[in-house]
């Protein structure tokens, strides 16, 4: 049996209330990552309501109330706050996620380094005409005044390499 | 006889499961509850609700209503007998805002809606096309129903319209409980498979 | 034995999202990025993002609690110099290792701190128009993907990912001319919802109070207007503010930076009383283009992550009277 038809088992026995709090508990978070999961709770209600004789309500019922809901502010109850609950229940592992981040900025560094002071610059520049090399340290202050402007003032004010490049007006 | 109003003591897990999820900000979490809820709320609505056409409009009040109300919700009752309040109530004040008493059609229930009389047909309310696409959910489920092989249909029967636990099924039918479990999975599946092709066919709620 | 339903479903979905590329209408769009903002202040989470701006990659460790409507967060870097702030409501108290000066942040900027997305809905939708790309995963979380993609040629395409469950804002990227990550914001991990204990929020750093300001909607200061006729702005941009800056070593000049932003992107347009060195016309470094005017006694420098023609167009905007 695949993982998978495993994993759905295990929902529709959540449906029956045949699983243990710690059970549920994965079952549900899962379920809630899941789109295909979803698409069987959706499809075994449906079925579960047919049978029973319930009305079937128009094809669009819940893409209609899905846009409502998201128009409304996020409910969070406070005694969910308060409570002190284990909270590592609701999400990724911290190791594990760290370790998977680490990679991918790693990669990332590695797959995108344009301005890295290079000799030429890397885009296409039509008629490169115009010879006055930009001078870093003057960009270096107006730089730094904007980014203070522009951004949180946690990120840091200017690139580590200024290396501008002229460009030929069109 | 069935008793759809009926959940069995347990159920209730999933439902408290979700609310927890719900109230401590995922949105998605009461959609789920929205997706198994919808069409019991529509039915007791239209009990008091004379014009069909308004029934799901004000099924998705009451759920927006709930929604907004969640925070509140303590885990005192059961969230259906909570959900059940709110609708009367949003039934209660769509009713007054129209100048309209509330009428009861037939008798509408205490709040776990044991005395509903489940073969009262709700008049059809739907353009022809949609009518028509339930009408064929419905035939379709009966027929994947009786076309399982005997021993899933025996299972999803139990379960479904006799309410049974899976320890009284595995009596009854005198196999392992995992087999039940197992048997009533792939029942749910089998009946899955035919339906998915009606479902996308009109665009059932994309999303889901 | 029930492989190849799951299979023909996922075909299913999968085809129904790629269809699913398409414009929102100017309310969906409205209700989604309202949505976002709602999201941000009202949600609880506990993560760690990464920035990447140019070849700058950083990390940071931010704390939200809303607890009956009332936000607190603190937000940390975990790479580099050491800086914090921790806010409550709308009072911020930061620690910045590398600069000894008095803070003022703007209220504004402030409002655009990931996750939180824009502070002006409207402006944005006036130049932007939001279309769904699909779904993806980020920080193992399922998120729809969308993309606001500029109506005109002045601006850069930017992609958000939105947490589907809370609508909180994942991760976002602005792209460059040549579809090149610019600018991005996401979470590396990130825990939503409750339970956290308020010790998070306690500053590792000695903090202080920070002064927060707001020129939106100010006019004009130090009689810019009677030097300067400015006409022609580049569509869609709207002052956000105006600092008077002094060179080191030249108490004298006075440098005036007026700051435009079209809701997601600020550009720079500094105003100098006198001919700088820089060399005039259009350069670039990636995605972030500058233009230098020079006019007797007079130099115009406009700096932006904007295409260059954004860049030209502000600085033949401004000329003196």
């Amino acid at each position: 049996m695949t993982n998978q038809a495993t994993t759905n088992e295990r929902l529709s026995a959540l449906m029956d209330g045949e699983l243990d709090n710690a059970q549920a508990q994965a079952v549900i978070s899962e379920l809630l990552q899941s789109g295909e999961m979803q698409t069987a709770w959706y499809e075994w209600h449906m079925q579960q309501d047919s049978q029973h004789g319930h009305p079937l309500l128009s094809p669009d019922f819940m893409a209609a109330f899905t846009s409502r809901l998201h128009a409304e502010p996020v409910v969070v109850a406070p005694q969910r706050l308060r409570r002190a609950r284990p909270v590592r229940r609701l999400l990724v592992p911290l190791t594990a996620a760290a370790s998977v981040a680490f990679i991918g900025v790693a990669l990332w560094q590695g797959l995108y380094r344009p301005l890295t002071p290079a000799p030429a610059p890397l885009a296409v520049v039509s008629e490169p005409v115009v010879t006055a090399q930009v001078d870093p340290e003057a960009v270096r202050a107006y730089l730094s005044a904007h980014r203070e402007a522009a951004n949180s003032p946690l990120s840091a004010a200017e690139p580590m390499q200024l290396a501008f490049q002229p460009e030929a007006a069109h | 006889m069935d008793s759809p109003m009926q959940n069995p003591p347990s159920a209730r897990d999933a439902d408290a499961l979700l609310v927890e999820r719900a109230q401590s900000g995922d949105q998605r979490a009461f959609e789920l509850l929205v997706v198994k809820y919808q069409r019991r709320i529509a039915r007791l609505l239209s009990r008091l609700i004379r014009d069909p056409a308004e029934i799901e409009d004000v099924t998705q009040e009451a759920f927006i209503k709930a929604y907004r109300a969640l925070a509140n919700f303590r885990g005192e009752s059961a969230f259906y007998t909570w959900l059940y309040r709110i609708a009367l109530n949003t039934a209660k004040n769509h009713l007054q805002a129209q100048g309209r008493r509330p009428s009861l059609v037939g008798d509408v229930a205490d709040e776990d809606g044991e005395t509903l009389d489940a073969a009262a047909l709700v008049p059809d309310y739907h353009t022809p096309e949609t009518e028509l696409a339930n009408r064929q959910i419905v035939s379709t489920v009966n027929e994947a129903v009786s076309d399982l092989p005997e021993e899933l249909r025996t299972a999803i029967t139990l379960r479904e319209m006799e309410g049974l636990s899976y320890e009284e099924i595995a009596s009854m039918m005198d196999c392992p409980i995992g087999t039940v479990r197992s048997r009533i999975f792939r029942a749910r599946e089998a009946i899955a498979a035919r339906l998915r092709p009606l479902l996308s066919a009109v665009g059932r709620d994309k999303r889901w | 034995m029930i492989r190849k339903p799951l299979v023909l479903l996922s075909l299913f979905l999968m085809a129904s999202s790629l269809a699913a590329a398409e414009l929102l209408t100017a309310p969906e769009a409205t209700r989604l990025i309202e949505r976002v903002n709602k999201a941000a202040q009202q949600t609880s989470f506990d993560g760690v993002f990464m920035h990447q701006h140019g070849d700058l990659v950083e990390n940071f460790r931010i704390v939200q609690l809303a607890e009956q409507g009332q936000e607190m967060e603190r937000c940390e870097s975990l790479d580099g110099p050491a800086r914090e702030y921790v806010r409550t409501g709308q009072q911020y108290h930061m620690f910045h290792a590398d600069t000894s000066l008095a803070l003022v942040l703007d209220r504004a900027a402030t409002s655009r701190f990931f996750p939180r997305l824009t502070h002006r809905v409207g402006d944005v939708l006036a130049s932007y128009q939001l279309r769904k790309l699909g779904r993806e995963r980020v920080a193992g979380l399922d998120a729809d993907v969308y993309q606001l993609d500029p109506k005109d040629a002045l601006r850069y395409p930017h992609r958000l990912w939105i947490h589907e469950g809370s609508g909180l804002l994942l991760k976002s990227m602005m792209l460059g001319a040549r579809r090149e990550p610019v600018e991005t914001f996401s979470f590396v991990q990130l825990r939503l919802g409750s339970g956290f204990d308020r010790k998070l929020l306690k500053p590792v750093n000695p903090v202080h109070p920070v002064q927060i300001e707001t020129s939106e909607g100010r006019p004009l200061q130090a009689g810019l207007d009677s030097q300067w006729q400015i006409r022609d702005l580049p569509s869609g941009f709207v002052l956000q503010k105006q600092v008077v800056r002094t060179p080191q070593g030249e108490k004298g000049r006075k440098v005036q930076q007026l700051v435009y932003s079209d809701g997601l992107v600020t550009v720079s347009v500094f105003l100098d009383p006198s001919e700088v060195k820089l060399a005039p016309g259009l350069a670039r470094q990636g995605a972030l283009y500058l233009y230098v005017r020079q006019m007797p006694g007079q130099t115009v420098t406009v700096l932006g992550e904007v295409p260059g023609d954004t860049v030209r167009q502000f600085a033949a905007a401004f000329n003196p009277r």
